[in-house]
């Protein structure tokens, strides 16, 4: 029999957790609505962010958290030229001609860092790793909870900003009519780049938070694009607050489910959620039926 | 100089061409109509004036400068405001975030507050209903809305393709009544309207498109008189 204690933990372990997967599934969610483009390399622009982090704590000794914008503004930067050099070209092609590049993106970024920096498993040992907060029976790792509140602002700056700002509402524009936005002076091809590099700039932040209590190594992008992907298909296509909350039902499952049967199998009944998912709801559950 | 003037534009659809040359003006504080059948090309002149289409040969001027090429956001930041058929909302975007949409450009966002407010006292119903979805708003509303788009764009001219189609006679009595009163309080409209005696009653020139050529071209009460227009338009 398992304790009250131990499911106790497993689920706020499983909080802290999903809210990471949240920022990479978000990042997905805000290119696939927007631009209609599935990017199979937004877990290796998260990869990115993890390594921007790694290095410029190597290197120069900066505190994970301070390289956050770091991280942003360097796959924000990569993201927009993504956009310029490859997705541009292939927005209005088949869609089998995105799937290959986006595919190729993933090939590229992914075996290019493993080129340049080795297979291996990194890890940073931040001063305060192993600072625990005690909750009752609950414990909280202080990098965990960092993330979870560092990923909670994040996404609420980013509903703000679509909510809230002229761009924001542009860019919701831009997904709901192209041809409505050019007559409304919106400069639909900024958009684009706009959200290209926000979508992977938002992923990247999730890969500096992991990067604080979990290895991190090049080819790490599969698993968070897997999750990413489930993340999105469960909040419902382009939904970003969706996206959010599946993060954390999917990070609670896992580690719900790791306590119960087994550790090893947690990612398989994560996948099993999202395929009883798509059989009861296909829209995913905050999604609506259209576009 | 006419604020707007169309030179010989020949526009193609891929390899189909939909437009043959056509030449016309618009001066300024006036209302212009196109009208012609189905498919004749109305809307396709419109999307040419807006940046949507290029034309393979011929100019389009406006206040003297050839636009032919530029951008559509571009023109819309001159001063081009184009309603376009069938509405075109964000659907999921609410009545407010519409409008807000639309003033995305430097132009439209000066004075964006002041607009609304002019906006909203055109159209009442607007006001009332500006958190809901615009795809959950009535037919009619949801041509204000389209109509107050374009106003927040603070249009030089002001390209309205088929505004009361799908409307209930009332409403579209209403709709030909606004833009009436839009041209006395000093826009320019070029209008393309089904209800051809009641646009041809407004405007002050008006021209007859027949399968991308312009056939014919004179004012309101010209077309009105005239015997081809009659039996073609106005079913008499
Ligand atoms: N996207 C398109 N692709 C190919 N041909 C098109 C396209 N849009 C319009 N056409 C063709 O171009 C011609 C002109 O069309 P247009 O829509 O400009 O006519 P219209 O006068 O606005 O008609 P309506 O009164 O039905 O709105 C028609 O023959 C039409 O079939
Ligand atoms: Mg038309």
């Amino acid at each position: 029999m398992v304790g009250l204690d131990y499911v106790a933990n497993a689920v706020v372990s499983g909080i802290l957790i999903g809210s990471v997967y949240s920022l990479v599934g978000m990042g997905l969610a805000l290119i696939w609505g927007i631009m209609d483009v599935i990017n199979f390399a937004q877990g290796d622009f998260m990869m990115i962010g993890s390594f921007v982090t790694y290095w410029a704590f190597t290197l120069a000794g900066v505190d994970p958290l301070l390289s956050i914008p770091l991280s942003f503004l360097v796959t924000f930067a990569l993201g927009v030229l993504t956009q310029r050099v490859v997705i541009e070209r292939v927005l209005d092609a088949p869609m089998v001609s995105q799937i290959t590049a986006t595919f190729a993106l993933l090939l590229m970024i992914r075996y290019g860092a493993e080129a340049a920096f080795g297979p291996y498993t990194r890890r940073i040992s931040v001063p305060y790793a192993d600072v625990i907060f005690r909750i009752g029976s609950v414990s909280l790792q202080l990098p965990r909870l960092v993330a979870f509140i560092v990923s909670l602002g994040v996404a609420l700056a980013f509903y703000v900003f679509l909510k809230t700002t002229y761009t924001g509402v542009a860019l919701r524009a831009v997904s709901q009519n192209r041809m409505a936005a050019y007559l409304m002076g919106i400069n639909v091809r900024k958009m684009y780049w706009l959200a290209f590099g926000l979508g992977v700039g938002i992923s990247a932040v999730g890969g500096t938070l992991v990067a604080t209590f979990l290895p991190i190594y090049p080819e790490m992008g599969g698993f968070y694009a897997l999750i990413a992907f489930i993340v999105v298909v469960f909040g419902g296509f382009g939904s970003v607050f969706g996206a959010y909350i599946s993060g954390i039902i999917i990070g609670v499952t896992e580690s719900v489910s790791a306590l119960f049967i087994s550790p090893s199998l947690k990612d398989v009944v994560a996948f099993l959620l999202f395929i009883l998912i798509i059989l009861v709801k296909p829209a995913g559950l905050f999604g609506t039926e259209q576009r | 100089m006419s604020l707007l003037e169309v030179r010989g534009v020949d526009v193609f659809y891929g390899d189909a061409q939909a437009l043959w040359g056509v030449s016309f003006t618009v001066e300024r504080g006036t209302i212009t109509s196109v009208v012609g059948a189905n498919g004749a090309g109305k809307t396709t002149i419109m999307k040419t004036i807006s940046g949507l289409l290029i034309p393979k040969s011929g100019s389009v001027i406006f206040e003297g400068r050839d636009i032919t090429r530029e951008e559509p956001h571009r023109r819309v930041e001159m001063g081009i405001a184009h309603v376009p058929e069938g509405r075109q909302l964000f659907p999921r975007l609410t009545v407010m975030e519409n409008l807000k949409a639309a003033a995305y450009t430097k132009r439209a966002r000066e004075g964006f507050e002041d607009r609304l407010e002019e906006i909203f006292s055109l159209f009442p119903i607007l006001r009332e209903r500006r958190n809901q979805l615009a795809g959950t708003l009535s037919g009619g509303e949801q041509q204000m809305l389209a109509i107050a788009r374009g106003l927040v764009l603070r249009p030089e001219i002001l390209m309205l393709d088929e505004p009361s189609l799908g409307l209930a006679p009332k409403l579209v009595l209403m709709i030909l009544r606004l833009v009436r009163k839009l041209k006395e309080e000093g826009y320019t409209i070029l209008l393309v309207e089904q209800n051809v005696y009641q646009a041809l009653k407004l405007s002050d020139m008006a021209y007859v498109l027949e399968t991308g050529r312009i056939v014919k071209s004179g004012t309101g009460e010209e077309l009105l008189r005239d015997e081809g227009v009659k039996r073609a338009y106005l079913g008499l």
